[in-house]
Parts: C-alpha cells; sequence; structure tokens
C-alpha cells in the first residue's frame, strides 16, 4: 500500500514529462504545419473548417473548452481570424492571450502584400489593414510560418523537448524547400499567365508562381459581384485573352460561369487552404493539387 | 467593527487588480506580433472606436404606433473598447435615440448604454464583469438590438423588461467549469437602470439578483446551447423570474447556417403572474441572404395576451451593415395589426462583441 502511494506521487511529478502540449489552431493549413513540427508530442486542435471561408466563422461556446486547455494558439492574423479574440477572452486563459509566450501569430515575418496605404475604410470593400492575409498560397511563406510555429513551441515546452522539435522543423522545411522546385517546375511552362478569381486570395500564390492576377469578380473585397463591374471584367478579359478564372472553393459558382461564358476562360474550382477538398488534406498536397488543377486546366 | 468591514469591503474591490498582476510575467514576448482586431489606432493607444445606426420605418395598421410610416433614426451606438491591462478589457457604448416623454415631448438622449470593465482571468476559471451592461438572463437580452436576427424584441421581452431591455448597475462573477462540455455560471447582483418604473414586470425596479447556466455542446456539425436563468428581487414581496432557452445551431455548406431558438419566460410579483415564451428558426441561404420566421405568445401585464408571427429577411452587405425586412401580424386585446418594418443597419469601425 506504502508502495503504491509512492508509485502515485511518482506518477503525478512525472505526468508533466509525457503530457502533450495542446495546440489549437484557427485554420487546418496551420494545424498541418504544427502537427508536422510536433509529432508525437503535440495534440493539435483546429477551430474552424478547411471548407468554409475564414473571414466568417461563428464562435461558438464549444469552442472556448479548447482555448481553456490550449498551451499554444496558432493564427493567421492580419484580422482574417479575429473571430478567435472573443473565444481566447471567454477561455481566461492568459498563456494563450496576445503577447504571452502561447501565443503565436504566424504572419511575423511575411513580407506582406496588398497592405493599404493612408486612409482606410470600408469604401475600399473589407479590406484588411495589416495587408492580404493568405500568405500562407506562397509556399515560401510556409517556412516562415513553420518558424513561427517552432518559436511557440520551444517557448512553452521543456527544454528536453527541444531537440525533437527543433530536428522536426528542419525536415519540413527541407522537404518543402524540394516540393517548391518540383511545384515551380509544373506551373513554369505557364509564367506570366492572366488569371481571374472570385475573391483577391491567389496574391501570394501568383507571386510564387509568377502568374499574372489579372482580376476578381467582386469589385471589391467582400462586395458581391455587380452587373456593371461583371460587364466591365468581360470586357477586359476578352481584350486581353485571359482563359482562366480560379474559384475558391466556398464562393458561388455561377458568376464565374457567366464570365467564363462570354470570354471562352475555364473556370478550376480549387482549394485554397487544407481541408478545403479531400485532395487537400495537407500542406503539401494542398500545393500538389493547386498545380495539378492550374496546370491540367491551362494543358488542355 | 466597521474599520474591519472597510477594510475587508476595500480587500474584495482590490482582489482582481492583485490577481490580474500575478499575469503580468506572462506577457513578456520576444516576437511583436501586431495586436489583434487590428486597427491603425492601436499605434496612437486610442481604443477601438465603432459606430452603428439603426434606422427603421414602419409601416403600421396600427394608428398608435409611434414613429408610424415615416423614416427614424432608431439609435446610434457609440462603441469605445480597449484593454485597459493585459487582462482587463474596458468597454463603454454610448447611446443616442430619441425619446417621447408621456406629455407627447421629444428629445434626443444620450446615454451610457453599457459601460464595464472585464477582468478576463481571475484564476480558477473565474472572471468578473462590473459596470453597467445587458443583464446576462436568458439568451436574447444580453445581446446588442442591432446584433439580433430581427427589429423588434419578441413581445415576452418588451412585456417584462421593456423596449430597451433589461440593464442594470452591478457585477457578474462568472465560472467556466473544467469540463468537456462547456458549462458557463453567471452569478449577478444589479440595481436595474432599465425597465424603469412603471415599465416591464413591476418589483425589478430595484435590486435585482440574477444567476444563469449555460451549457454547450457540438452536435453533429452543429452546436446545441442550453441555459437556465432565474432572477430574484428585493424586498418583502420580491419579484421571481425564470427563464429556460434552447438554441441549436449547425453550418451546412460554406456560409449557411440554420439557427432554432426557443426561450420560456415566467414571472412572478405579488400574485401578479406573467409568462410567456417565443420560438426563432432561421436559415441563412447565401453568403449575403438569410430569411428568419419567429412566433411570439405573451401575457402582457395589463391583462390578455399578445399573439404574433414575424416573417424576416436580411440583406447582409458587409459584416456589420444589413438591409432588413420584417412583416408582422400581432392580435392583442387591442386588436389585431400588420406591421412591416424596413431597417438599415450601419456599421463603421471595428465592433466587436463578446461570445454570444
Amino acid at each position: 500500500m506504502k508502495n503504491l502511494g509512492k508509485i502515485l506521487v511518482l506518477l503525478l511529478i512525472l505526468s508533466p514529462l509525457w503530457a502533450k502540449i495542446k495546440v489549437v489552431c484557427t485554420i487546418p493549413t496551420l494545424s498541418s504545419i504544427a502537427s508536422e513540427i510536433g509529432g508525437d508530442k503535440v495534440e493539435v486542435i483546429t477551430l474552424a473548417s478547411g471548407e468554409k471561408d475564414p473571414h466568417y466563422v461563428e464562435p461558438r461556446p464549444s469552442l472556448v473548452v479548447h482555448l481553456r486547455d490550449a498551451d499554444l494558439l496558432v493564427k493567421v492574423g492580419m484580422d482574417l481570424d479575429m473571430w478567435v479574440d472573443a473565444l481566447v477572452d471567454a477561455s481566461r486563459n492568459t498563456k494563450i492571450f496576445w503577447g504571452s509566450p502561447g501565443y503565436v501569430d504566424c504572419s511575423v515575418g511575411i513580407k506582406k502584400l496588398e497592405v493599404p496605404k493612408g486612409r482606410v475604410s470600408m469604401k475600399e470593400g473589407e479590406i484588411h489593414v495589416y495587408g492580404n492575409p493568405h500568405y500562407w498560397l506562397n509556399p515560401q511563406n510556409g517556412e516562415i510560418i513553420a518558424k513561427n510555429i517552432l518559436a511557440g513551441l520551444l517557448r512553452v515546452s521543456p527544454a528536453s523537448d527541444h531537440a525533437y522539435f527543433q530536428a522536426r522543423a528542419d525536415r519540413f522545411i527541407s522537404r518543402l524547400r524540394d516540393k517548391m522546385k518540383q511545384w515551380r517546375a509544373k506551373l513554369s511552362p505557364y509564367k506570366g499567365t492572366k488569371f481571374v478569381s472570385y475573391h483577391r486570395s491567389f496574391s501570394y500564390f501568383a507571386q510564387f508562381f509568377d502568374l499574372d492576377y489579372f482580376g476578381t469578380l467582386e469589385p471589391k473585397p467582400g462586395i458581391p459581384p455587380s452587373t456593371a463591374h461583371i460587364a466591365e471584367l468581360i470586357r477586359d478579359m476578352k481584350r486581353e485573352g485571359v482563359r482562366l478564372i480560379l474559384l475558391e472553393t466556398y464562393y458561388p459558382r455561377k458568376f464565374a460561369d457567366m464570365v467564363a461564358k462570354e470570354t471562352d476562360a475555364k473556370v478550376v474550382v480549387v482549394p485554397t487552404a487544407v481541408g478545403a477538398t479531400k485532395e487537400a488534406h495537407d500542406y503539401f498536397s494542398l500545393f500538389d493539387t493547386l498545380t495539378s488543377l492550374i496546370s491540367n486546366a491551362l494543358k488542355g | 467593527m466597521r474599520s474591519l468591514a472597510l477594510f475587508l469591503i476595500s480587500l474584495l474591490l482590490a482582489l482582481p487588480l492583485i490577481l490580474a498582476q500575478q499575469d503580468e510575467s506572462a506577457v513578456e514576448e520576444e516576437t511583436t506580433p501586431p495586436p489583434p482586431r487590428g486597427s491603425v489606432m492601436r499605434a496612437l493607444q486610442l481604443p477601438e472606436i465603432s459606430i452603428v445606426g439603426n434606422l427603421q420605418t414602419l409601416f403600421s395598421s396600427n394608428k398608435e404606433d409611434e414613429g408610424r410610416n415615416m423614416v427614424k433614426l432608431e439609435e446610434i451606438e457609440l462603441a469605445l473598447q480597449s484593454y485597459i491591462y493585459p487582462t482587463i478589457r474596458g468597454d463603454v457604448i454610448l447611446a443616442f435615440h430619441e425619446h417621447t416623454e408621456p406629455t407627447g415631448e421629444k428629445h434626443t438622449h444620450a446615454e451610457v448604454e453599457e459601460g464595464y470593465v472585464s477582468f478576463l482571468n481571475l484564476g480558477k476559471g473565474f472572471s468578473l464583469k462590473a459596470g453597467r451592461m445587458r443583464v446576462g438572463f436568458g439568451k436574447e437580452n444580453p445581446i446588442h438590438p442591432h446584433h439580433r436576427l430581427y427589429v423588434d424584441n419578441p413581445s415576452v421581452l418588451t412585456t417584462l423588461f421593456s423596449e430597451h431591455g433589461l440593464i442594470g448597475d452591478g457585477a457578474t462573477l462568472s465560472y467556466l467549469f473544467p469540463t468537456k462540455l462547456y458549462t458557463h455560471l453567471d452569478l449577478a447582483t444589479w440595481q436595474v437602470v432599465t425597465p424603469e418604473e412603471g415599465e416591464g414586470m413591476p418589483g425589478l425596479e430595484k435590486t435585482f439578483n440574477t444567476a444563469r447556466l449555460w451549457v454547450s455542446s457540438p452536435l453533429r456539425d452543429g452546436e446545441l446551447e442550453m441555459g437556465i436563468s432565474v432572477g430574484r428581487g428585493a424586498g418583502d414581496e420580491p419579484v421571481k423570474i425564470w427563464a429556460l432557452d434552447g438554441t441549436f445551431k449547425r453550418w451546412p455548406g460554406a456560409f449557411g447556417r440554420d439557427l432554432l431558438r426557443m426561450e420560456i419566460f415566467s414571472a412572478n410579483h405579488s400574485g401578479l403572474k406573467v409568462s410567456g415564451w417565443y420560438l426563432l428558426g432561421a436559415h441563412k441561404f447565401t453568403k449575403y441572404w438569410e430569411g428568419a420566421l419567429r412566433i411570439d405568445d405573451s401575457e402582457l401585464i395589463s391583462g390578455g395576451r399578445e399573439r404574433a408571427i414575424s416573417l424576416v429577411a436580411s440583406n447582409y452587405l458587409t459584416e456589420t451593415s444589413i438591409l432588413r425586412f420584417q412583416y408582422q401580424y400581432s392580435d392583442s386585446p387591442n386588436g389585431a395589426d400588420n406591421r412591416l418594418w424596413v431597417q438599415v443597419i450601419f456599421g463603421m469601425g471595428p465592433h466587436a462583441h463578446p461570445l454570444e
């Protein structure tokens, strides 16, 4: 009986050594990278589905439970996932409050595109004051995201785990660099190709693959397509010979089809985040899928 | 003895600050992520400033309806919100609206609708809010009118708490249970601000103590929330109110949302018993359009019942700007009425709401 007591006390003392670090990510893309780095030593939970537009996620009480127990919060930042802020406040978990060791904003260190200058208002639509937040669609930024998550894990984990996380992050980055060469080679014949999308989701993607972002079906971010804008876009696409429309999985297809009919463009429905389609189940397969869909469309 | 009591009260008031200071070491950061709820105003150390306007036109068959057949600026809400300490938030919401005196004279009123500090973490799952706020009694009362899915209040809420809802000066101590199921308990005490004397349920104009238990669980691809609220007034014959609420939400498709909500209220004061309920169903068809149906059934304090059915269509121009149409047929002891509201809600700035 005495020995049993000793064993229980020992187990209690040692339990933190094998307790997994609870990582809560706002979107599955970040969860994919966090899982790659964290391996068996972390438990990763995702708050939003990859099938949804990450701008519009309704905070719900059950998500608070995940945040209450989190050691690390990993978010996109740049106001994309600001819906998580009310949940963090409700969680009472100061470990993941802004500025705490468990708070990871993956946009730190990203070279941001389309940062508005001067006065910002809704006249420009639902723009983000910190710039376009869809930065994970440039795989080079995947490396920065990984480094941010690694830094967070190192802050909240015991020193004995640091070499493990560092090695896994190095392996992820090395694999990512190899894959980037493949992805770039796959789309290199189509450098400079002009394309249109529904929302301005592909700025970072176009930057990496040297594609020419011609325009969007939305006249301004978050504003639904108008007849006048669609007519103008059709006219401009015809004039410039734009033949590709990339449509995010969560937006309606009718406007893209309407434009495609008038311009002979191809509509390619593509995932913009991990989990948006079955094929895009992690960060690598997201780009495998994207590059395959686009190259197949342009080949034909 | 008096000094000891004063000392204990002072200690109690200072406790949230003392506990909050214990977390100060946790906010040191080696990287510099931008603050959440981004705003260039952060750089100037100004609070987040936002304005929500509520513009309405009511077409009604009832000639006694105030503001009938005219465009009316119902309310302007000015919100100033900011962290005042790493774990403490301050929220001030000023409301400007037109008020008609019993004499028929109209005045524009500016009032503090809400003004409170939130101690987000007192440790061990506790948090505290103190100041003036919409009382966390039932599901809809704490929600700001511009954030609801319809134009007018459900009849039972107006009957018990007046048009403005139940607002009080007081404090809420909240506890988040360490369970897998979201379980949240609020214990609060209030000096009631609205309903004013002569409005709402008699007996509410004094001290009112409330408790609310809120449980929520994921269910398939949705979420089921249940709540129970109880309230008790002061005095020899205190007003007693209880409420049950249930909400099921699911999010089919990319932008869809289905919502089903019911609240039941029962109040009792000096032999006067009033009860009522409403049922709300809503379906979001696309990112921009949502339809809703609400059925109201409430006893009236003056006697009799009011029953109503409302159909609502909302067009979301942006996250904070909405064009809404609501048709209502109601039947009360005063007769049957048809009403049509056209509402425009326009928002400017980074308006934020706590978890609702």
